[in-house]
């Protein structure tokens, strides 16, 4: 069942707003907790079922539903878990898809608002004089979603043990003579690094190097999920299982263990790596939504993902550079270097 | 491609279109088809002189000197400074143009003697020990007759002043009453004017080469502020402290390397040549010549 929360005073979808954490009512302007509208549930059927619709799903696993507010059809893959009418922006929840081993255990709400997130793509363009003219258009932030996307988060216990072989070199002169003398050493390090909540996104469409950028996100806002979050925003559920994920997690973990490991090595000037051993017990996981505002460009042949963290409002991605700006600012510059440098000459 | 970025581009091609014509100007200012080598007295054969003359332009443009060979039967009465001096005022001779920058090698038959006079930057880059080394190579071969050889030495040998050897610290010269100073103000005025400063040749491939380099490094910051950095470090996940379990730092053994330190004893090299002295006059046509002469 497709369901959206209603007013309690007038009966209108509800959404929920970054800004105050609430979930408030476009139409009258009430304002609820999550907390309230979970005691409270005023839900309703947002969307139904519209089997033999005028809109092919060649696959089994895309569902056309049909917005009970506006009568409009929109198509779904089997992992949408919200949702929102492209025509009337009625939000839509998958309530079974949000349930049992698919319920979600902890969400960071959204922070930042679209208003914020369109705010930051310009203040990041501004530094960067080379991206195309209609990237801030309004057409273009149009297409701007927020998204809670779906991550694993990884406990582990690690245990590395580094044997080196090190060395220093001292020098002595005597008369005409100089010693160098190099000392040898055996180092060992043995040690325990706990790393707690590693995230690993668990969503086949998101790129891995794209989500990583994002990181990190601040733990200390991880909230109980409850379904009301996701009113208004897009989301999915996982397509990579906990075990799926273990490997890449698992890496990271060997990584960041390595790193303070060879770090703890020092005030040698040559370090050799002669034994290394690590382990991991696997402690925790949890089932998380992160929120994201996602852009999809495209400019000259190429697409841009382009995305925001949607709690800290960190930027990930590669801004579009218009190559005919690139070229008139290249050539705008050296052109006004040398004019100044010839002048400089001339008058000194 | 819309109205906006058009006018960008038509821009870009303007300015690229300006600095070509700039760098075109800056190089122009040398006619290299005039006239280098007067024979008047019929010393040389057209072959020679036709040498000669080539031998000048290639020399201008690799000194920034205009190179001038006279020779005459008949100095009207004057001396061969005069002479020499005059010649050079009256044929309009000069790298950057008329009364410029110059060397021209003289031999006055009818005085017997031969004499080197400078112009403009020649003032200051052939000094007066120069000129004497110019004349020393070029006496010989004209006291033998052969006057070909001597006006090729004397190329060679102005060529080497100019290029390298010393470059004069100070110039005197007489007094001038006209102008109630010394010529040194003369040649002062002969300095290239604002424009042709801001034409002149030197250092266009620097000042191009820093252009170059800051368009490329401002645009490369840009390109860099569109990328976005990681701002995960090995501790952001880290759960509590290191437990250090063991950490042991032995040391095993120690090799030597010894060697010998070769005392220096060498002292450092000659040092570089100091300054020169070039003196200067005031031709009968008011412009400021160095140079000098010897009899044969």
């Amino acid at each position: 069942m497709v369901v959206s929360y209603k007013c309690p005073q007038c009966g209108a979808p509800m959404m929920f707003d970054p800004e105050s954490g609430k979930l408030s009512c476009d139409h009258c302007g009430c304002v609820t907790t999550v907390e309230e509208l979970e005691q409270n549930p005023k839900e309703d059927v947002a969307f139904t079922s519209a089997p033999g619709s005028s809109l092919s799903s060649t696959k089994d696993s895309f569902k056309v539903y049909r917005c009970k507010n506006c009568g409009a059809e929109m198509l779904t893959d089997e992992n949408t878990t919200a949702t929102v009418c492209v025509f009337c922006g009625t939000p839509g929840l998958m309530e079974d898809r949000l349930s049992g081993e698919n319920r979600p255990t902890l969400v960071i709400p959204f922070k930042l608002t679209r208003q914020q997130a369109i705010e930051s793509f310009r203040e990041w363009s501004k530094g960067v004089f080379l991206t195309p003219r209609n990237f801030l258009a309004a057409s273009t932030m149009e297409k701007l979603t927020g998204v809670y996307v779906p991550f694993w988060l990884h406990d582990y216990d690690t245990h590395i043990r580094l044997d080196a072989h090190c060395t220093r070199t001292r020098h002595r002169r005597a008369g005409d003579t100089e010693y160098i003398y190099t000392d040898h050493y055996n180092v060992l390090r043995d040690m325990d690094v706990a790393y707690s909540r590693i995230p690993t996104d668990a969503s086949e469409k998101m790129e891995d190097s794209t989500m990583e950028l994002l990181e990190p996100y601040d733990y200390s806002e991880l909230v109980r999920f409850e379904m009301p979050y996701l009113s208004g925003f897009l989301s999915e559920r996982y397509t990579y299982t906990a075990d799926e994920m273990e490997g890449r997690a698992r890496n990271r973990a060997r990584q960041f263990a390595e790193t303070t490991a060879r770090g703890s090595i020092s005030g040698y000037e040559s370090t050799n790596i002669v034994n290394q051993q690590i382990s991991f017990r696997k402690l925790n996981e949890e089932y998380v939504l992160l929120p994201v505002w996602m852009l999809n460009y495209r400019f000259q042949g190429e697409d841009h993902l382009l995305a925001i963290n949607g709690q800290t409002g960190k930027r990930v991605g590669t801004l579009p550079v218009d190559k005919g700006r690139a070229r008139s600012i290249f050539w705008g510059i050296g052109a006004a270097v040398f004019v100044g440098a010839s002048l400089l000459m001339a008058l000194l | 491609m819309n109205a906006k970025q058009k006018r960008h581009t038509l821009a870009a091609r303007i300015l690229t279109a300006v600095l070509i014509l700039a760098m075109g100007l800056a190089l122009c200012g040398f006619n290299g088809t005039q006239q280098k080598v007067y024979d008047q007295a019929g010393l040389l054969t057209q072959e020679q002189a036709s040498a000669l003359q080539q031998r000048a332009v290639a020399a201008a443009y690799d000194t920034s000197l205009d190179f001038v060979i006279v020779t005459t039967n008949d100095a009207r009465g004057k001396s061969a400074m005069d002479y020499a001096d005059d010649f050079y005022d009256d044929g309009n001779f000069g790298f950057e143009g008329n009364h410029g920058s110059g060397v021209l090698f003289l031999i006055d038959m009818d005085n017997r003697e031969i004499y080197v006079s400078t112009s403009g930057n020649g003032i200051l880059w052939i000094t007066d020990d120069e000129v004497e080394d110019i004349l020393d190579a070029a006496y010989d071969d004209v006291v033998a007759g052969d006057y070909y050889d001597a006006c090729d030495d004397f190329i060679d040998a102005a060529v080497k002043a100019a290029k390298g050897g010393q470059e004069a610290e100070n110039v005197t010269g007489e007094y001038n009453p006209d102008k109630e100073d010394f010529p040194i103000i003369d040649v002062e005025t002969k300095d290239p004017t604002f424009w042709e400063k801001l034409i002149n040749p030197a250092g266009l491939g620097l000042r191009g080469v820093i252009s170059a380099i800051a368009a490329w490094i401002s645009t490369a910051i840009m390109k860099r502020r569109a990328k976005t950095k990681s701002t995960v470090t090995y501790k952001t996940y880290q759960h509590g402290n290191v437990d250090m379990r063991d950490a042991r730092d032995i040391l095993t053994n120690t090799t030597v390397v010894m060697h010998r330190i070769e005392r220096n004893t060498s002292v450092g090299g000659g040092g570089g040549g100091g300054g020169g002295h070039s003196s200067h006059h005031m031709s009968s046509g008011g412009h400021s010549h160095g140079g000098g002469g010897r009899g044969f």
